[in-house]
């Protein structure tokens, strides 16, 4: 298997430079090159094409969120895979941090993070089978939401069959394709299917924005979804 | 209906000044008859509820003058109630009974006299209607309508002198209100600076060191030699953050004292504990200084903080510093000079670990700044010039303190 691409975009040249030996001290992640601003960094994923970029939110010139946004249409208009985007960000409960996954990253890492969790969330983002940190996204919503009120679900989420509406709930809750597999008695590949079937119904990118979904359609993350 | 809502104070004044006007009346109502004894305890008790009740009040006057009429008695001591009366009308009552109370001026005129030169002769005296009396009809009609109307008007001018004293007082709580507000809106940006400052000094300093002490432990095992530069790395931006952190803590002792906002004579407190801190700070002032509003002076105390702070974390430690005001009438122009930390050329790794942290640092604190100096009407500019000297010059329009 080829190393897993990643690209460094934050303004602080030492924290990239720390994030840069944590990255290239596994065999199978490459750093493919690094930038200090959100510009930068979208230059950056158009020329070197990584699978995963950590973003920092907080950047002057271009914000994370902005960034993220504009390195995924031009993935889009390219007709390229776009790439994986993992949010760093220095608090827990950031409201930039929320508007890039609504942007579109696939899921937010704290600074101080355990690097292990950094790593394995760089390659559970690149594999894109589960949601890192789903109970961490849903109180960053949570706290973002205070009194705004759930909206009732789109008709859209009329469109799903009994079967995806469970395994719905079980992604909206962070469980990973093998786990929805053990727990349903499903092979790992139907739970994929089921799953990619259920973001282009309801028009999602990413499985974190599943989550997003579930939780401001108040929809299956209580308890078990009810079909 | 009137305005009844009034201070026990004010009916027990208005009870005690009835009751003095009772008094008074009484000899001559004690000359006359039962009717001048019963108008008299009418206008009495018209004049006791004057301000409690103005209609009611003018409503018992109107009965006590036709009692008096009925009876065929002659004018009395009493009657000046009716002056009070009708003030009270003009200064206390409601739309209605202000009206009510010149109209009552007018026909009480007219009827007085009617009553007084006309119906009287004719029915009272032996001696009946004569050329004289309408002559002095006339002249009691004009004489009564001028000294009845005279009191209404009287309590007209009670009435809007009282409610421009309101008018001015609701103005002042407004204002105090404001003003309150927009204390309250300072404090709170106060607070957001700060947390901002602190996220840019102490989230950011910690987020490299972990960054750093991470990555050195991973790589650690096919670069040994990451690990020492990066030891070296994290114990320089720890210095730095914790310098970084005795400003800002200085910064928030200072303001728990004093005033909750900095004012230009904290400006020397200010560039005190800058020096206190390790830089040689050289402040020059030339011109008379004029006098400028609060917002004017905060704006000019952040930016020499935001200077000075810049200087203090970027600069040349060894250099000295030049804070200087030039003042005009029309406002003052700021210039904080300070000799960048590159330019005096560092060690190489402290020099990279300021070109790195540099950059963004200044860049955020010169927004602060710009914006600080725009929201009072003034410009700002910061850059290095070409002999590594980093110059903030701004200037601030002078604009006192205004009430409106």
């Amino acid at each position: 298997m080829n190393a897993i691409r990643v690209a460094l975009v934050d303004d602080q040249a030492l924290f990239r430079s720390g994030v840069r030996m944590l990255v290239e001290s596994q065999p199978d992640l490459e750093v493919v090159g690094e930038a200090g601003d959100g510009a930068a960094g979208v230059a950056l994923a158009a020329t070197t094409r990584p699978d995963v970029v950590l973003m920092d939110v907080r950047m002057p010139q271009l914000d994370g969120i902005q960034a993220t946004e504009r390195i995924l249409a031009e993935a889009e208009r390219a007709g390229r895979r776009a790439p994986r985007i993992l949010v760093l960000t220095t608090f827990d409960l950031d409201e930039n941090a929320a508007k890039a996954i609504r942007a579109g990253a696939s899921g937010f890492v704290l600074k101080d993070a355990d690097p292990e969790f950094l790593l394995a969330a760089i390659r559970t983002v690149h594999q894109g089978n589960q949601v890192i940190a789903a109970s961490a996204t849903r109180e960053l919503f949570a706290h973002l939401a205070r009194g705004s009120g759930r909206r009732p679900a789109p008709t859209s989420w009329a469109e799903l069959t009994p079967r995806e509406r469970e395994i719905f709930g079980f992604a909206a809750r962070g469980l990973s394709n093998s786990e929805i597999a053990a727990s349903e008695f499903l092979s790992e590949a139907t739970v994929k299917t089921h799953v990619s079937r259920i973001l282009a119904k309801l028009g999602l990118r990413d499985r974190v924005q599943l989550v997003v979904f579930a939780y401001e359609h108040d929809l299956g993350t209580s308890d078990h979804p009810a079909g | 209906m009137p305005e009844n809502r009034i201070s026990r104070a004010k009916l027990t004044t208005d009870i005690v000044l009835a009751g003095v006007f009772g008094l008074m009346s009484l000899p001559f109502a004690l000359m006359g008859n039962w009717a001048d004894l019963v108008a008299m305890a009418l206008f009495v008790s018209a004049l006791a509820v004057r301000r409690l009740a103005p209609a009611w009040s003018l409503g018992i006057a109107w009965c006590a003058a036709t009692v008096q009429m009925a009876a065929l008695r002659d004018l009395q001591f009493y009657d000046f109630a009716v002056l009070g009366v009708l003030y009270s009308t003009a200064a206390h009552g409601g739309r209605l009974v202000k009206w009510l109370g010149l109209v009552s001026a007018g026909v009480g005129a007219l009827i007085a006299t009617v009553y007084l030169q006309v119906l009287m002769p004719i029915f009272g005296d032996t001696s009946g209607l004569t050329p004289e009396n309408l002559i002095a009809a006339a002249f009691i009609l004009v004489a009564s309508l001028a000294l009845l109307v005279l009191a209404w008007t009287a309590g007209l001018l009670a009435r809007s002198v009282r409610e421009g004293r309101e008018v001015r007082r609701r103005e002042e709580v407004a204002n105090r209100e404001r003003a309150l507000v927009e204390y309250r809106y300072t404090v709170e940006q106060e607070r957001n600076r700060i947390a901002r400052d602190m996220h840019d000094v102490v989230a950011h300093s910690l987020a490299v060191v972990i960054a750093q002490a991470d990555g050195a432990r991973f790589a650690a095992k096919t670069r040994p030699d990451a690990a020492s530069e990066a030891l070296q790395t994290i114990s320089g931006v720890a210095r730095g953050a914790l310098g970084d952190v005795r400003v800002l803590l200085a910064e928030l002792r200072h303001r728990e004292g004093g005033a909750p906002q900095p004012v230009l004579d904290d400006l020397g407190e200010l560039i005190e504990g800058v020096v206190a801190a390790g830089l040689d700070v050289r402040r020059v002032e030339t011109g008379e200084p004029c006098e400028l509003g609060t917002g004017h002076q905060i704006a000019v105390y952040r930016i020499v903080q935001e200077a000075l702070t810049n200087a203090l974390r970027h600069g040349d430690p060894g250099a000295p510093v030049e804070v200087r005001f030039d003042w005009t009438p029309t406002g003052v122009s700021l210039m904080i000079a300070n000799r960048l930390a590159d330019a005096a050329g560092g060690p190489g790794t402290t020099a990279t670990g300021a070109t790195a942290t540099g950059p963004t640092g200044a860049r955020h604190g010169i927004t602060g700044m710009r914006e600080r100096a725009q929201l009072v009407g003034g410009t700002l500019s910061a850059e290095p010039g070409g002999d590594g000297v980093f110059r903030v010059v701004a200037s601030i329009p002078a604009q006192p303190r205004s009430t409106a």
